[in-house]
């Protein structure tokens, strides 16, 4: 995937993620490390939520991991936005 | 057919197609919604005979092929004019492995899981439900139920 798509993919996943800390006020990450942990959730009714939760935060670590990596491999080891940036109108 | 989990475009039209391939489907509104590049939902029900539905949830990617499935729920499942409650699952996370096995249910990758009275309510679901279940899956879901 080249960055722009790794990106779109990004963006979708962050949209999930931030209805979810909308919806249970905690930021992704502090969610994540506390059910990898294994912390139970409170209340039955939130099972399927965190299940959810933790899946679409693994794929954004993933994409994100890849994103990285796809622009420094265009940067060639100079931090240039040259040839990154592909402006919308 | 071609393997549905072969492209994104495969799994489309084989969830398009559904009715026509199996004749225990009466009605279907799965959507397979794509989000990103290379993310996509499938959400909507499936109608059999005598009222049963099956909802359903998934999570697809398809960043490398076979597209694969990443998460899912296979949710309310209504019988009669009567909805029971009944549980999504999701493998591989940690909560609801427990649960699975303090109810001591088989662990499969695909199942569809349905509360406990509905066995009792409607003796025939059992049966209904294993058939549906053997006509979705087929090669590539383990008969389960």
């Amino acid at each position: 995937m080249t960055a722009q798509e790794i990106l779109a993919d990004i963006h979708a996943l962050e949209e999930e993620l931030l209805e979810l800390e909308r919806k249970y006020g905690l930021r992704s990450e502090i969610f994540y490390a506390a059910y990898t942990n294994g912390e139970e959730p409170e209340n039955e009714n939130w099972v399927l939520d965190f299940s959810e939760w933790a899946s679409v935060y693994r794929t954004w670590l993933a994409r994100q991991a890849e994103y990285r990596n796809e622009v420094q491999r265009m940067q060639g080891g100079s931090p240039s936005l040259k040839g990154l940036i592909r402006a919308v109108a | 057919m071609t393997d549905p989990f072969r492209t994104p475009e495969d799994y489309e039209i084989f969830l398009y197609t559904l009715r026509e391939r199996y004749s225990s489907v009466r009605h279907s509104t799965l959507s397979f919604i794509r989000r990103g590049h290379s993310l996509a939902r499938v959400t909507g029900e499936i109608h059999f005979d005598h009222d049963i539905r099956l909802v359903i949830l998934e999570r697809l990617v398809f960043d490398r092929l076979p597209l694969r499935i990443d998460g899912y729920g296979y949710g309310k499942v209504a019988a009669r004019q009567a909805v029971w409650d009944t549980e999504r699952l999701k493998l591989a996370e940690p909560h609801l492995l427990k649960r699975l096995r303090r109810q001591d249910l088989p662990l499969q990758p695909f199942q569809l899981l349905v509360g406990g009275d509905v066995l009792h309510r409607a003796p025939d679901f059992h049966g209904k439900a294993s058939k549906a279940h053997r006509h979705l899956s087929e090669k590539y879901i383990p008969a389960s139920l």
